[in-house]
């Protein structure tokens, strides 16, 4: 939707000027196809871009795109193909119940709440909410341990995120129109889409991966401990929920098997977040990428003119508000993330180095009469307990640093920018400089803090500290 | 010849990387000198595995000892040491590769600008003196340890074993001990302490030749702003616009390229830069630590070892912050000249100058994470005084 109006005067002199520029570039390394791709859309063109058109098939009649292969043409479209695992699976866990969520036309991407997504959202955030009322009425009644502490923390923070995947649900059609109408087509990577896929791919399988061991370590224990003739599944349920079957509800069938389906939803959830964070940020960062490419390209060339190096400040100014509004729709999402990785970290590394890889149960097992029943020999806690810290650090760690690679390269442009010679120095590249430096573009935490590589410092700083403050009280027990 | 006057810090520093082959930081090329870097490379890498396995040990409650000199504590800066040798040899291989390449580029950007620039006679100096004063520092301390674990009255058959189970107690149990594990060990743990303070070394000597760069720079542009300044108005340092647009152009280009240099040289260097800082950390945390609280402490030659030791450590930790935030002062010690510039001989090129040097940060960094000035010194040491008052507690 083009949207420059200018005055018939000036229009002339802009195309005079646009045609001599066309016609002294020589080298087509520099991507002058922004106006091609127009033609096929007909909400865009006018009487200025028409003529440009002509002008350049006859200069360079073959055009040059990133990847001829790839019939990508809009940001809009790079962005629905990359993101459509991540988010129908998403709302398989009743997160994001936009309806369409992955439709081609922008128009038919709608929130409603009265549709199917959204109450199955609702209901499993209901779930998870009752779960943590019950798990706090439990840590009040017995007195405060780890175990019992991660699982209301682990049920406090898998509700709020579905809560606030909903928030975010109803933000995502605006977002969307945003990144239809960004004029920005010419900056599109096709690498995204394989980079956004290899990070579902590996969350999911490591998630899973924990889930199984999860699941297994939990079995073999029950396994291990089960009196003759009582079912295997009722024990397990019974032990394992113990925030439920204490307040003296009977357990039947449906019942187990609704809070192993709740389980797994939330283990899954746990680690979405993270997944989600980073896929916006691969693509935020490819767009700036792309056009820091350009920058550095176009100050390795002889002349370039005026026009050239607005539509360049331009383009970086639009990238610039595409992060923005990004931000403000997904800012409580990396809020939440960050406050549940750090708290978890802190409360595994303290489980860990306070008691050891062994819990006072595997001392207790020894005493089970089918000790030791399990696949893995008896090490299956040990392995699950590593595993699930080894996983939350990999992710926090990746997680921080993919988003702050988002403000890394909205820095890029300056030092290119400095190496501009006499003859191309002009206001506009001044007014670039400016807004490189004055601007703070970086994906937030609801504004408390900005997501840089500095904040990884600090984070590892915090964690430290609180655990070699929390490691005493192992110390005076 | 004039030229090699200039770059006197470059020949310099290839010669002081062609020395550390003795250490096994060679290049990558197939020869004498890599055959005998795999092979150290491969015995840092069992020995790390080992105390690795050994801390899980004691995690997963199968240890068998775990008095203090095999408690979690030694075992864990145990690992800590030589995974940082280990990280160190890999990394310095990385960047003494890509050493060519770097004083290629270094050289150029030197004599690019077409500046006749003022000589520093006395990098070269200082360059081998403080190469000098580091190895001898650290072969003293080396010494002192081996003399402190071993203590005078030692008979020398039993020397090796002495040695290394009082030192390596985290490694090797009194029953394990044989010489074919004591000899590997005993030569491993020299080359980690070379290591340890080449990776430091190296740090300072890049910074040093930087800052002497941006000295001679910034030397160039407070004479010709001087100049300006002392002629009659009316005459100027050319008298033809051009010329003086020239001189202020071919400044700032070579300002430019300097940025650019520090950037390339950032990136080979930044993971270094990290793994130095957050070892001389972690390590003066622990004998900060260790000294406290430690009731008993031993003979003479243990306190005198422990307060030297210490000594160097911190020493060289703040050597290296030190002289890298010098680069960042430097970078911008130029802005103070350019502020004086009179009216008649102010341009755009002096605008566009200022405006760089004010806002474009040009500093050696720790892979992004942060970056070395004189601040960064200051919150560390509020760091290390907080885990320290922190960690005192477990006594009580």
């Amino acid at each position: 939707m083009d949207t420059t109006k200018q005055p018939i005067v000036s229009g002339l002199s802009n195309q005079l000027e646009a045609l001599n520029f066309k016609a002294l570039l020589s080298d087509n390394s520099i991507n002058l196809n922004r106006n091609r791709k127009h033609i096929k859309s007909t909400t865009r063109g006018n009487f200025r871009e028409r003529i440009l058109r002509k002008v350049q098939n006859r200069i360079s009649p073959e055009p040059i795109q990133e990847d001829s292969k790839i019939p990508l043409t809009c940001q809009f479209q790079l962005f629905q193909t990359a993101m459509k695992h991540l988010l129908i699976s998403g709302q398989f866990m009743g997160l994001n119940p936009v309806s369409r969520i992955s439709d081609h036309s922008p128009t038919k991407i709608r929130f409603t709440v009265l549709s199917w997504k959204f109450v199955y959202g609702v209901t499993i955030g209901i779930a998870q909410a009752c779960a943590t009322v019950l798990c706090f009425c439990k840590l009040l009644k017995d007195s405060v341990n780890i175990v019992a502490l991660a699982y209301f923390a682990f049920y406090l923070s898998t509700g709020c995120n579905t809560f606030i995947f909903l928030r975010v649900a109803s933000k995502w059609p605006t977002l969307i129109k945003h990144v239809y109408e960004t004029q920005l087509d010419s900056y599109i990577d096709v690498k995204v889409k394989n980079k956004c896929f290899a990070a579902y791919i590996i969350f999911f399988s490591m998630s899973m991966t924990e889930h199984m061991l999860s699941l297994l370590s939990k079995f073999v224990i029950t396994m291990d401990c089960l009196p003759k003739g009582s079912d295997l599944f009722e024990s397990y349920i019974i032990r394992n929920f113990p925030w439920l079957f204490e307040f003296d509800v009977p357990y039947y069938l449906p019942i187990g098997v609704i809070l192993q389906f709740l389980t797994l939803v939330s283990t899954i959830n746990w680690s979405y977040s993270d997944l989600f964070i980073v896929c916006m940020s691969i693509y935020l960062t490819s767009i700036l990428k792309q056009i820091n490419k350009k920058i550095e390209m176009a100050g390795n060339s002889n002349h370039l003119p005026i026009p050239f190096w607005r539509t360049l400040r331009e383009d970086y100014t639009r990238a610039t508000r595409l992060v923005r509004s990004f931000d403000d729709t997904i800012s409580s999402v990396i809020f939440l993330s960050f406050a549940s990785n750090l708290f978890f970290i802190c409360l595994q590394l303290y489980n860990i180095l306070s008691n050891g890889v062994t819990s006072k149960y595997n001392l207790l097992k020894e005493m089970c009469p089918n000790y030791p029943s399990g696949p893995l020999g008896g090490y299956e806690q040990i392995m699950y307990l590593l595993f699930s810290l080894s996983f939350l650090l990999g992710r926090s760690l990746v997680v921080s640093l993919v988003a702050a690679k988002v403000h890394s390269a909205s820095m890029v442009p300056a030092s290119a920018l400095y190496n501009i010679p006499r003859n191309m120095y002009c206001s506009e590249i001044q007014r670039f400089l400016d807004q490189v430096h004055g601007d703070k573009v970086a994906l937030s935490g609801l504004r408390f803090f900005y997501v840089t590589r500095s904040l990884v410092l600090s984070v590892a700083g915090t964690i430290v500290t609180y655990e070699l403050v929390l490691l005493q009280f192992s110390n005076e027990d | 010849m004039d030229k090699d006057k200039f770059q006197e810090f470059l020949p310099t520093m290839s010669r002081i990387f062609s020395m550390t082959r003795y250490f096994g930081v060679s290049t990558c090329k197939p020869s004498i000198a890599f055959g005998w870097t795999v092979i150290l490379l491969l015995m840092l890498l069992a020995i790390e595995v080992g105390a690795i396995w050994k801390i899980v040990r004691l995690l997963g409650g199968w240890a068998v000892h775990s008095t203090d000199s095999r408690g979690f504590t030694a075992r864990l800066s145990g690992c800590i040491f030589y995974g940082n040798a280990l990280l160190s040899l890999i990394l310095s291989i990385k960047f003494v590769s890509s050493w060519e390449q770097l004083s290629e580029r270094w050289s150029r950007t030197e004599t690019d600008p077409g500046l006749r620039l003022p000589s520093d006679s006395r990098i070269k100096r200082r360059t081998v003196l403080v190469s000098a004063f580091v190895m001898t520092c650290a072969c003293v301390e080396h010494m002192l340890s081996m003399m402190s674990a071993t203590g005078f009255d030692c008979p020398p058959e039993e020397y090796t074993e002495r040695y290394i189970l009082s030192s390596h107690g985290f490694l090797v149990q009194n029953d394990e001990y044989n010489l074919w594990l004591a000899i590997p060990i005993f030569i491993m743990s020299k080359l980690a302490t070379a290591l340890w303070n080449f990776q430091d070394l190296i740090i300072i000597l890049i910074s040093m030749g930087f800052t002497s760069r941006y000295n001679r720079l910034n030397t160039y542009v407070h004479r010709v702003v001087m100049l300006e300044r002392n002629l009659k108005e009316g005459a100027q340092v050319s008298s033809e616009n051009y010329m003086r647009f020239q001189i202020w152009r071919r400044i700032r280009q070579a300002y430019v390229r300097q940025a650019a240099l520090v950037r390339l040289v950032d990136d080979q260097l930044g993971a270094l830069v990290l793994l130095s800082n957050v070892n001389n950390l972690y390590f003066i945390c622990l004998q900060l630590f260790l000294g406290i609280n430690s009731k008993d402490r031993g003979s003479f030659i243990n306190r005198l070892y422990y307060f030297i030791s210490l000594g160097w450590l911190m020493f060289r930790a703040c050597g290296v912050v030190l002289a890298a935030a010098d680069v960042y002062i430097h970078s911008k010690k130029a802005l103070i000249s350019l502020y004086l510039c009179p009216e008649l001989a102010y341009n755009l090129e002096i605008k566009r100058l200022k405006y760089q040097l004010k806002n474009d940060e040009v500093a050696l960094t720790g892979m992004g994470l942060f970056s070395l000035n004189r601040e960064l010194l200051l919150e560390v040491a509020a760091a290390v005084l907080k885990y320290e008052l922190v960690l005192v507690q477990y006594d009580k």
